[in-house]
């Protein structure tokens, strides 16, 4: 039964994404893609950081990687995109393993930098290696996906690409979160109530699990990476920096880290507020206060964090919890002024 | 009776210039309930972090069922059936008491990654397997009806269940407690050894650390007594209390 009314919500939630681009302007759409490719790369690092409690800053390596080798294959080497991005996947994979074995052994702020480490070298050889990836102008005309002769051209087909693409990735991520995997991931987060001593007396390979969800959210990012790199046809090493980490693991705490759903929120709050004070700060002043605006930014983000710090995806069970307080809380006022 | 089942043959542990274990040997035997006693900071707790494999020995060898098990990694040494509680349980606190258990239960999974990333039946009979194994155990702890509850909402004493529950839920032969008594009251701590007796009834090998030695004269034949990372004396409990280093160690030695 539980399942049934799963299915029919997954279904309404369906069925709105699906018709969501054809009451909206082509703008709206890109937005929506944007969106929705954050998505698919900070739901593998949701994983990491809110189920195993491992913090990594170096994601913008991966999801560089996975950019990088699909532009590279389709463009310089002719190869359909859809196998270059299956190639970006294994090869993000095989060096998020090699990468992972070693630098999953430090914990805490450890990690935070050995990965900031990690995410600053990987982005510099995107800049340095120009003989293949174009040094840092890059390079253009990176070929679109095409589906049996069909190039997706229009946004609104991309739309529909991604979608299924972050449908499936979901789901995918749902079953591992839910699976034995899962449950050992949250044996490792110290910070939630985790005992690593404890998971490995239990008989838990705790360097194995770290690896594997190291290995799984590198390859979110790869697939993230190209989906976007053939979506903007686009390369250069900008869009890769280390920045780009900061910005996923905003994405994925202030959506909610311990929830799947909580990178999505995440992904849209962020691009949602970005482009609303974009819009609400005139092109001629936005030089001026560039500055500005990331003051704007970051103070949301601190009153969301300090107000919500479960992240977006609590707001409704937080909203509900109060509101059932307050109509106790005057039935014990009524009754005790009665008597 | 086998002598060989668990054998801690001259091991030293270091740290830094600390000698917490010295020179120590002992064994446990099968179907037997050891109990080790000593004053705080005699190296019980450090000795079953050597046995499982959480510290790494500086020398000497530890055997289990004629298997060299000092340079195994913890969790392997899980799997040759040797399970543990900690003094501190050192429960999942972010997990109901049901999901605690069925950690236990893991090491029995075998569903791969692609199989769970596909939902595919292997890995869905499993997670099923481990629930009725991990309520079974629950209910032999009595603490069936607190299965969705968190941690936090247990007493103490049902926490200290819990950790056993946990570590039953591997399947061990050999059972390792640290302090499953400390702090409880008296009514509790008769509830506890009556549970450990019936669990060495079920064929259990059970080794039980306290630092009360009241404690232990109920329910323990053979008691191993440590001070200063050493063993002091073995025996049954009537010769431990008689022991004059014990007697020392306990309430230190009169100036004469």
């Amino acid at each position: 039964m539980i399942r049934y009314r799963k299915l029919i919500s997954f279904g309404f939630v369906g069925l709105i994404l699906c018709l969501l681009p054809l009451l909206f302007s082509p703008y709206f759409i890109s937005i929506l893609i944007i969106i929705m490719l954050y998505s698919i790369v900070s739901l593998g690092l949701g994983l990491l950081i809110g189920y195993a409690g491992q913090i990594s800053l170096g994601h913008n390596a991966f999801y560089g990687i996975g950019a990088y080798t699909s532009a590279i294959l389709s463009f310089r080497y002719g190869i359909s995109p859809w196998i270059a991005l299956v190639f970006g996947m294994v090869l993000t994979g095989s060096i998020a393993y090699l990468i992972g074995k070693p630098v999953l052994k430090f914990r805490g702020h450890m990690l935070v930098i050995v990965t900031t480490a990690i995410g600053l070298i990987v982005w510099g050889l995107f800049g340095e290696m120009d003989f293949i990836t174009g040094g840092h102008d890059g390079f253009s005309r990176v070929p679109r996906f095409s589906i049996g002769g069909f190039t997706l051209i229009q946004d609104i087909h991309y739309y529909y690409l991604v979608l299924v693409a972050l449908a499936i990735l979901f789901v995918v991520a749902s079953n591992i979160a839910k699976s034995r995997i899962g449950s050992e991931l949250r044996t490792i987060d110290l910070a939630s109530g985790g005992s690593e001593v404890a998971a490995e007396t239990l008989g838990i390979n705790i360097g194995k699990i770290k690896t594997q969800v190291f290995v799984i959210s590198a390859v979110y990012a790869s697939i993230g990476g190209s989906l976007y790199v053939h979506y903007i046809t686009h390369i250069d090493p900008s869009p890769y920096s280390l920045w780009t980490s900061f910005m996923l693991v905003v994405m994925v705490v202030i959506g909610g880290a311990r929830s799947l759903w909580g990178p999505i929120i995440g992904s849209a709050f962020y691009i949602g507020l970005k482009q609303l004070i974009a819009a609400a700060v005139p092109m001629k002043q936005s030089v001026i206060l560039a500055g500005f605006e990331s003051v704007i930014f970051s103070f949301v983000f601190i009153i969301v964090l300090v107000l919500l710090p479960d992240g977006l995806v609590r707001l409704p069970t937080i909203l509900y919890q109060r509101w059932v307080r307050k109509e106790t809380d005057e039935f014990a006022k009524k009754t005790s002024s009665g008597c | 009776m086998d002598s060989q089942y668990l054998e801690v043959k001259d091991v030293n542990k270091d740290f830094g210039g600390l000698r917490a274990i010295n020179n120590l040997s002992m064994e446990v035997r099968k179907g037997e309930l050891l109990s080790i006693i000593g004053p705080n900071g005699a190296g019980k707790t450090t000795l079953l972090n050597l046995i499982t494999g959480i510290l790494p020995i500086n020398s000497g060898e530890i055997w289990f069922k004629e298997q060299r098990i000092d340079r195994i990694p913890t969790h392997l040494i899980c799997g040759l059936g040797i399970a543990r509680s900690f003094q501190n349980i050192q429960l999942f606190t972010n997990m109901s008491v049901l999901e605690n258990v069925m950690i236990g239960c893991h090491r029995w999974m075998r569903s791969t990654l692609l199989e769970i990333i596909l939902s595919l039946g292997r890995a869905r009979k499993e997670r099923r397997e481990a629930f009725e194994r991990a309520m079974e155990k629950l209910v032999l702890l009595g603490l069936e009806k607190k299965a969705n509850e968190m941690p936090s909402a247990l007493a103490l004493k049902e926490r200290k269940f819990l950790g056993i529950a946990r570590a039953l839920a591997t399947d061990p032969e050999l059972l390792l407690l640290d302090e499953p008594v400390g702090g409880l009251t008296l009514e509790e701590i008769n509830e506890v050894s009556k549970k450990i007796l019936k669990m060495q009834e079920n064929g259990l090998t059970i080794l039980f650390i306290e630092h009360r030695m009241e404690l232990v004269m109920g329910i323990s034949e053979r008691v191993m007594v440590m001070d200063l990372g050493q063993k002091i004396a073995e025996g049954t409990f009537d010769e431990i209390q008689r022991n004059e280093q014990v007697i020392t160690a306990y309430l230190g030695k009169e100036i004469e």
